[in-house]
């Protein structure tokens, strides 16, 4: 017999039945294990969705990319994953050859895949699991400071699973003198490496014995167990992937006034099913932690912590099978004892969220904290009407006066003095494009510098366009963040009407947070507009040749990505290339890594201790950028990180919007020195 | 118990000065861009109000409002923020403290009260004499400058605030009280039920010309002229090599300008 192939079962025929046995009892384990985990989500509104499968697949596939996020972990990960992969499907192969009969383990398919490749996956396994090992216990980073014991044991069985199969495998081929051995050279070393203790034929069969049935309980084992441990996020995180929102990550729903019966989240049961099983999702890995500014300064907030403490809610829920009903739609005020703030989450932590979506990029199992945490604030806003003072000032100021500042002391009209054709501007009922200022850059002596030079840019450029001067509204971005949906649901069907009155169709602004909002949150709301930020138009400009830049590279520059054109508008190259005649460094904190000024979700409002301010962290990584300025392109950015620059670095580092960066290389002689 | 509460809707007191413009001919501030809010003390009052109401564990709070239409607005947020009535007292022309009190007094015969509470002074024009007026013109005592007051033994004890302290003070019914802020009495954020329960809720629409019976009130005051101040800067700046001589150059100049 000269056909490369081995005998299955070989030296245990015997046990075939009690393995079928032992693989019917693993297998209910695990299906009952996962009915048990998945089923309580259906206490939440159904949401489910699997339109657009192919993208949603690809996004499965793509979702490896993430491990890499961190080389280590992604290292170990990725051959975890794909040895389990690949011997799962030897195992396929097994069962295809024997138990269907059709003889497919043989030749060099045999020896390729089925001895070679499959070894090298084991191997590669076993290293990863060692670097596993080795992270939790020698080189452990911060975040995996509570990892338990359990999880070192599920490594330690893991890594005794593929152990002992290579034991069985390495007795296998040295008993029987296997002729294809080489092709399975890690099992051949330890066939090799184990024979001096078994050189007798009759203690090989019992070793080979005794191995297979460990192998065999410790692989059974480990597949019921998967549900009932962390290692169910092998399934849960994947499906979780494959079930994400593909639209606007992050971005609140709109709620239903008049059909909703609590607003907000009030109890684990308000959560939809796809949040509830983003729960289930969590492996306390803790790379929201390490990126989460509310975290990093020490506040109480841990988007990790928020997770894992809404999972046990969900699965004190299951315990005592309260909830375990669907709720009606005309459910009736919550139980206070079911409460989730401040009983299982801290009024202070869901406060804490800058929105900076940091944590969501960064989580391997595609987990969104962000509009859960909106959803609590929804409640609190709006059902209990209790949150913080100062974002309350806000949320008033803008009710009352169309913009959430309290105590500003220029009008509206302010960064349009001493420009050109201002007028013209004003009244341009036909030219298509509105340049829409933002509160946050016309309502402040610093941030009006923005507006007045993207206005100028644009004069330059010869464009046609339109302001809406002291008219102009605010987006109403602040309040959705805040959690006061209602107030913001007004706000944006005013603004649409406006639009559509004076047929606007067409938007650039200097301020993510009003084009994320148009272009994101005011769509779940009919809006259908074309929203460009200042950071894409000046590039059109520039490689349309409208605008060209001189003048040369002078300061060493670093970039700031603001949260809401990076993390949540993918815009990150454009503002890079416009800054490509500069000496730009980059910050180890930039693109979707990018650290938040603090300024977003409401923030901006709140005083904080120096200690504890967002802005000093991400001033201090612009300070060891060792760049004499940083370049962002919001005006909330530029606010947060001014006041850190004079007061932190002292003012050794200067902050400039893109637009005025630009205006100082275009050679107009009226160019703002900044 | 019954507390009526007297909220003013005045103009965006917060808005820049440089958007703040005067009528010349009528004597009276135009609305510009500012928006109409209520009074920032009147809040205060109403917000005393409810608690009142809360601790007593009864009562009924009534809004009223003298002005035109728009004080409709001051009055939804009123029972947003769950006001038990609202009373709006159309009225034309310039308003001053002393009619603005005999219109409410009058508007107060029509309603039962056992304590009227008023911001200690409007947020526009200052004066901080209605909440007395309307005190003497119903024979009643007046408690100003209240930040808390309860309902106990068929008396008001109130918390009234003074340069160094505070008084309390018990005071028989009725009683005008007029409050001034203090951390406590914040206007509480209404919820989002309360907001869309008040929109529908109907609010009592009366005439000031009906109310005084055709008589108009003396007016007693007249304002003779209304002016935005003008704060003139003049900026020299001091030239000079170093400090010692620009110090030389300052003192010297100083002294030509007789500042020392």
């Amino acid at each position: 017999m000269d056909i490369p192939t081995r005998e299955v079962y070989w030296n245990v025929h015997a046990y075939v039945l009690l393995m079928y046995a032992m693989a019917a009892v693993s297998v209910g384990a695990f299906l009952y294990g996962f009915y048990r985990k998945i089923s309580p989500i259906k206490i939440g509104a159904h949401d489910i969705s699997l339109d657009r499968w192919p993208e949603r697949l690809r996004g499965v596939y793509l979702w490896e990319k993430r491990f890499f996020r961190q080389k280590t972990a992604g290292f170990m990960h990725f051959v975890m994953l794909w040895g389990a992969v690949l011997l799962f499907l030897g195992t396929v192969v097994v069962f295809i050859h024997e138990d269907l009969r059709i003889r497919i383990m043989a030749g060099s398919f045999y020896l390729v895949f089925q001895s070679l490749i499959l070894d090298i996956a084991g191997f590669l396994a076993i290293v990863g699991m060692i670097v596993a090992l080795a992270r939790r216990h020698l080189f452990r980073p911060a975040r995996l400071a509570n990892g338990t014991a359990a999880d070192s044991l599920l490594l330690v069985l893991l890594l005794a699973l593929l152990v002992t199969g290579f034991l069985v495998q390495g007795v296998r081929i040295v008993a029987t003198r296997d002729l294809w051995g080489a092709w399975s050279p890690v099992g051949l070393a330890f066939g090799v490496g184990i024979s001096p203790l078994i050189a007798d034929p009759g203690a090989q069969l019992l070793a080979h014995k005794s191995l297979w049935l460990l192998h065999a309980a410790l692989a059974f084992a480990t597949i019921g167990i998967i549900p009932y441990t962390k290692l169910g996020h092998l399934i849960v995180a994947p499906v979780n992937v494959f079930l994400r929102p593909l639209d606007g990550t992050g971005i609140p729903r709109p709620i239903d006034f008049e059909k909703e019966g609590v607003l907000g989240v009030a109890t684990i049961s308000d959560f939809t099913a796809k949040q509830l099983l983003d729960l289930e999702a969590c492996t306390a890995c803790g790379r929201c932690e390490e990126r989460c500014p509310a975290a990093r300064t020490n506040k109480p907030l841990s988007p990790r912590q928020l997770i894992l403490d809404l999972r046990s809610e969900l699965r004190a829920r299951r315990a005592t099978g309260v909830g375990s009903q669907k709720p009606d739609q005309e459910k009736a005020e919550p139980a206070p004892a079911d409460l989730l703030v401040p009983r299982a989450i801290a009024d202070e932590a869901i406060w804490s969220c800058t929105t900076c979506l940091a944590c969501q990029k960064e989580c391997p199992a595609h987990i969104e904290p962000v509009p859960k945490i909106i959803g609590l604030r929804r409640y609190q806003v709006m059902e209990v009407g209790e949150f913080p003072a100062k974002l309350e000032e806000a949320s008033n100021s803008l009710e009352k006066r169309g913009h959430p500042f309290t105590g500003i002391s220029v009008s509206r009209a302010a960064w349009m003095e001493g420009l050109d054709d201002v007028d013209a501007h004003l009244n341009a009922k036909e030219a298509g494009t509105l340049f829409w200022v933002g509160c946050s850059a016309a309502l402040n002596e610093r941030t009006m510098k923005i507006a007045a030079a993207f206005y100028r840019v644009l004069t330059a450029a010869g464009i046609e366009f339109r302001i809406l001067g002291t008219k102009e509204p605010c987006c109403g971005d602040p309040v959705r963040r805040i959690g006061n949906e209602y107030q913001y649901a007004s706000i944006v069907q005013q603004n649409l009407d406006t639009f559509k009155s004076q047929n606007i169709t067409s938007i650039v602004t200097t301020c993510p947070h009003c084009f994320s909002a148009f272009k994101n949150d005011y769509a779940q709301f009919g809006g259908n507009l074309n929203v460009t930020h200042h950071s894409q138009f000046i590039l059109d400009l520039m490689r349309s040749g409208k605008i060209s830049l001189a003048g040369t590279a002078d300061k060493k520059l670093t970039y700031h990505d603001p949260c809401y054109l990076g993390r949540y508008n993918d815009v990150y190259e454009p503002p890079r290339a416009v800054l490509a005649g500069a000496r730009l460094v980059e910050m180890p904190s930039s693109r979707s890594s990018s650290t938040c000024c603090g300024g977003g979700g409401g923030r901006f409002w709140i005083d904080e201790q120096p200690q504890s301010r967002v802005s000093y962290l991400r001033m201090q990584e612009i300070i060891d950028s060792r760049a004499e300025a940083v370049v962002t392109a919001c005006p909330f950015c530029m606010l947060m990180l001014d006041e850190a620059a004079k007061s932190k670095a002292k003012g050794q580092v200067e902050v400039i919007d893109l637009a005025e960066w630009v205006l100082q290389r275009i050679g107009t002689s009226d160019a703002v020195p900044v | 118990m019954n507390i009526v509460v007297c909220l003013k809707q005045i103009l965006d007191p917060e808005i820049p000065a440089q958007d703040f413009r005067i009528d010349q001919e009528r004597k009276e501030p135009t609305q510009g861009n500012a928006s109409l809010v209520i009074s920032p003390f009147d809040e205060n009052a109403l917000e005393v109000a409810l608690q009142m109401r809360e601790r007593a564990g009864e009562g009924r709070v009534t809004a009223i409002s003298i002005g035109s239409s728009s004080g409709t607005l001051a009055l939804r947020k009123a029972l947003a923020v769950k006001a038990d009535q609202a009373v709006h007292v159309a009225a034309e022309g310039t308003i001053n403290s002393f009619t603005a009190a005999a219109i409410l007094g009058a508007a107060l015969k029509k309603l039962e009260f056992d304590v009227v509470l008023c911001g200690r002074q409007a947020g526009d024009w200052d004066f901080g004499v209605v909440g007395p007026l309307l005190a003497e013109s119903l024979g009643i005592p007046c408690v100003p400058f209240v930040t808390e007051a309860s309902y106990a033994g068929g008396a008001i004890q109130a918390k009234r605030q003074t340069l160094d302290g505070y008084d309390l003070v018990k005071a028989p019914l009725p009683v005008v009280l007029t409050v001034t802020n203090a951390s406590t009495n914040n206007l509480r954020y209404p919820k989002v039920k309360d907001v869309m329960m008040a929109d529908r809720k109907e609010i009592l629409a009366w005439e000031a010309a009906t109310l005084l019976g055709g008589e108009s009130p003396d007016a007693s005051i007249e304002v003779r002229d209304l002016f935005i101040p003008v704060h003139k800067v003049e900026c020299e700046l001091i030239e000079g090599d170093n400090a010692t001589e620009k110090a030389l150059k300052l003192a010297r100049r100083m002294r030509e300008l007789k500042l020392v």
